[in-house]
């Protein structure tokens, strides 16, 4: 039974991953130049679009809640939640997004290394697989928890982004150095209070 | 009767794709698959006058033996073209498949040298299963890393590994219920076998009407730096991340 089971799963997997892989649209033929345009992109949207600590504060801050509160209407505070909360989820959808695009550019890369290490290669391939669950995770547990249940998620989902900030710059860094230097490193990383 | 129609629209299409592929000088860009398609039409045209004879069993398993080896030879080929541009990604591949082809040689070996003499076709069954799941996850294997770089192998290539993806999972799959259901599955194993054949004969005919390579990648920044400092980098960093998410996940 296990054996049928084992083949059942292999054959089956293979005729699956066929049919995602074969309807995937053809990669636009954009080239290195254009996801060294897509990553830049990519760093701007976190450090101009979603990592300001003001934009934060306002997103998941307790401000707007205690106002909403003191009105002493429930279908306004009702609505104002669901809102907040759609808001708080496409902040976190966006995050995941950043992280798509690192992977993205960081693959397309390292395609073309002659001198790739295949066990460093495996390696990143896992951590990017595991990270993106993790943010996945992160989106369950607002979606089930709304935008106010954990502060300190927030602040480390921020550090996150800081993070992949830190990793994109890098990256053009090494490979642009004109573009290097861009205004976020490490040492800004879980910076953001609530 | 729809069988042997079946099986004649078979060796049509077979023939076809051979004569697109001499018409079209496909043969120089994939002389493995050509080789494969080749391979599939002759033993198919030897083993029909020996269908009655007792020379057919030998006959038989030597073609699926030679056509296994073939269709690991097509998988190496798929490689070394699709990856052509991406010397990294080729790299990968390569040396996965290497691997999985060593090991299944040393497999096949240690399995016929323990059978039996007269139960040698037995193993020789089993061992068809065992290459056909090996060869399964190879392809797999080849499409996740496809996916994974997201690299455009174009209109001939996708048409090969489609047709040769649908045949040996719809082989593996059905295998693994015949050897299980018994006798019984003989029915269904009579139509699924040569009806997705014959399908994925139709996408190699359209795939491979004529020559359409893939479009080549822009090595714009190739040459602008070492993989050891950009690898590691990335790698520190998502360390650093995932760290991050984690910690956060378990407040």
């Amino acid at each position: 039974m296990i054996e049928l089971v084992l083949f059942v799963a292999v054959g089956l997997g293979l005729l699956v991953l066929l049919f995602l892989v074969m309807r995937r649209p053809p990669t636009a033929a954009e080239g290195a130049a254009g996801a060294l345009v897509a990553a830049k992109r990519s760093l701007q949207v976190l450090q101009d679009g979603l990592l300001p600590t003001h934009l934060i504060e306002r997103i998941f801050g307790t401000q707007d809640l205690e106002y909403v509160s003191s009105l002493k209407s429930k279908s306004l505070q009702d609505l104002f939640l669901r809102e907040r909360k759609w808001l708080a989820l496409a902040w976190v959808r966006q995050l995941r997004t950043q992280i798509l695009s690192l992977k993205d550019f960081h693959t397309r890369q390292s395609r073309m290394f002659a001198g790739m290490s295949r066990a460093t290669e495996l390696s990143v391939a896992l951590d990017f697989a595991g990270i993106q669950m993790e943010c996945r995770l992160l989106q369950l547990l607002v979606q089930w928890r709304g935008p106010y249940a954990s502060p300190r998620l927030v602040r480390q989902t921020a550090t996150t982004a800081t993070g992949l900030c830190a990793v994109l710059d890098k990256s053009l860094g090494f490979l642009t150095p004109s573009l290097a230097g861009g205004p976020q490193d490490d040492s800004s990383a879980g910076t953001t209070t609530l | 009767m729809a069988a042997s129609i079946l099986w004649a629209a078979g060796i049509a299409l077979e023939s076809l794709i051979l004569l697109r592929f001499l018409k079209c000088r496909l043969f120089r860009h994939f002389p493995l698959f050509f080789a494969y398609m080749v391979i599939v039409l002759s033993s198919t045209l030897i083993l029909l006058p020996l269908y009655h004879s007792a020379a057919y069993t030998n006959a038989y398993w030597a073609q699926e033996f030679l056509g296994l080896l073939a269709g690991f030879a097509v998988l190496l080929e798929l490689i070394q073209v699709s990856f052509e541009g991406y010397a990294g990604a080729k790299r990968f591949s390569t040396a996965v498949l290497t691997a999985m082809f060593a090991v299944l040689i040393v497999y096949c070996i240690y399995k016929v040298a323990i059978a039996p003499p007269g139960k040698v076709y037995e193993n020789f069954s089993d061992l068809e299963r065992d290459f056909r799941a090996v060869q399964a996850l190879a392809l797999a294997g080849f499409l996740a890393v496809i996916a994974y770089y997201r690299i455009d192998i174009g209109k001939n290539l996708k048409g090969i590994v489609c047709g040769f993806g649908l045949v040996v999972g719809s082989i593996v799959l059905s295998d693994a219920l015949r050897g299980y259901a018994g006798r019984s599955f003989d029915t269904a194993w009579d139509v699924i076998q040569p009806y997705t054949y014959f399908v994925a004969l139709l996408i190699w005919v359209i795939a491979l009407w004529s020559y359409a390579p893939a479009p080549a990648p822009d090595r714009t920044f190739e040459s602008g730096g070492d993989y050891k400092i950009f690898a590691r980098e990335t790698k520190k960093r998502l360390r650093a991340i995932r760290a991050d998410v984690g910690r956060a996940e378990r407040q």
